[in-house]
């Protein structure tokens, strides 16, 4: 595997894993009117991971266009 | 039997007949049956596999955990899209190599592999002792959807003994097909009651959802972040972790058939592209939960899991919270096909590899 694709998986997963070790994430706050930790997740979670997974369709992540098609 | 209960019996009918039309004539064996010989296309594949993700526990189990913990419930946002992460990368493999061999599923993917059947019949009845108290939770979590609904304890052993009777039928029937077509039906009604719910209990109980959390913050500012205690940083991050490893490395039995089913690897993984974004539908009842943190006291939704229905049964009157419980009840009967399949596509590897592939077993037919 490609160092590069292991790092575009490795970010959001350690950010979502690891976030809520930061105090101001799990702080009892709200932020843009919602919670901190709920904001974090879903910027990391949700954004970031299709970000991620539509940069690992063109950095060489994705499967051969061909690879199966139908039976 | 209140007007709830009525349109509950004719959403549960509507989903079997749903699942019994999914077949498309006899089943030419295990493959055809289990893997719909690999023919999904994206459309049904993405259904398929969103409807593993929602399931009772994001009806009621999750609305529950943000009713009795607060913040700790957004681990499940954390979960559901980085597992798709992982499976972007591990999932065309698991499928190429499948089609190549001929599996059906993950102890039979795994006695081949490592040439071991012993390997397979452990990871087969493992599979199965774990999936048995799972798909029990289905079947109960449908009764108390109804049971919540309805006020009445009966309505909940009737509703389970059809809704069982229906999943075993059409699986039975239709197999894999029966669980897609189901699948359709169930997310579409999910999402569009979901929205619905929402709307209804955020108006009703705060003013609109921007209110929701200014409200917590003043009134239980606590259940915002993570607090000391049995949800804190440690279960916050193991859960999630568990989950992440469980579910990203395909370890769950059941969402084998979901990935082996498709056509391609390519519409496995552009299908796990746009999973996250669906994924944002568990904001709801994550939501819906702080609303009940507001509206309800202690007691009023026990142990938490009552939090939507008993907050959706005063905001809504009683034709719409039925078509709320056929939603729920749907959320319980496709996971429950779904884990019907998965179990039974793990007989090939207890007896021998050859099943896996022959066309001769006569299931479903």
């Amino acid at each position: 595997m490609k160092p590069a694709v292991v790092a575009v998986v490795v970010v959001p997963v350690v950010a979502v894993l690891f976030g809520a070790l930061i105090p101001a994430v799990r702080a009892p706050e709200l932020f843009l009117g919602f919670p901190r930790l709920l904001v974090w997740t879903v910027f990391w979670g949700i954004v970031a991971t299709t970000v991620a997974m539509l940069v690992l369709e063109r950095i060489g992540g994705a499967a051969d266009e061909d690879e199966g098609d139908g039976q | 039997m209140t007007e709830t209960m009525i349109v509950a019996i004719f959403g549960m009918i509507a989903i079997g007949v749903f699942g019994f039309l999914g077949r498309r004539g006899p089943a030419s064996g295990v493959a055809e049956w289990t893997v719909a010989s690999r023919k999904f296309g994206a459309v049904t594949t993405f259904f398929l596999q969103a409807g593993e993700v929602f399931t009772t526990f994001t009806f009621l189990g999750l609305t529950g955990l943000a009713y009795a913990t607060g913040v700790p419930a957004v681990y499940a946002l954390g979960y559901i899209p980085l597992q798709y992460l992982i499976l972007y990368l591990v999932a065309p493999k698991l499928w190429t190599i499948s089609r190549d061999h001929g599996y059906v599923g993950q102890p039979d993917f795994l006695a081949g592999q490592y040439r071991s059947k012993v390997l397979g019949c452990v990871a087969a009845v493992m599979g199965f002792a774990f999936l048995l108290p799972y798909l029990q939770l289905q079947i109960t979590g449908l009764g108390l959807i109804v049971q919540l609904a309805t006020g009445q304890t009966g309505s909940a052993t009737l509703s389970m003994a059809i809704g069982t009777l229906l999943v075993v039928g059409f699986v039975m029937w239709a197999g894999i097909r029966g669980v897609a077509a189901t699948a359709y039906l169930k997310d579409i009604l999910m999402v569009v009651m979901l929205a619905i719910t929402a709307i209804a209990i955020f108006v009703h109980y705060t003013g609109g959802l921007g209110r929701v959390f200014d409200q917590v913050a003043d009134q239980a500012p606590a259940m915002l972040g993570l607090q000391p205690g049995s949800h804190d940083i440690i279960w916050f991050i193991t859960n999630l972790g568990i989950s992440v490893i469980g579910a990203g490395f395909a370890a769950f039995p059941y969402t084998w058939p979901g990935i082996l089913g498709a056509r391609s690897a390519r519409i496995i993984q552009r299908n796990f592209i746009v999973q996250p974004i669906y994924a944002l539908c568990v904001v709801v009842p994550i939501s819906i939960g702080f609303v009940g943190i507001l509206a309800l006291d202690k007691t009023a939704a026990g142990n938490g899991n009552g939090t939507l229905l008993t907050l959706a049964r005063d905001a809504m009157p009683g034709w719409l919270l039925g078509l709320l419980v056929v939603a729920g009840i749907a959320t319980a009967m496709v996971p429950s096909g779904a884990l019907l399949v998965a179990m039974s596509s793990m007989l090939p590897a207890t007896s021998s590899r050859s099943a896996a592939t022959s066309s001769s077993t006569g299931w479903a037919r």
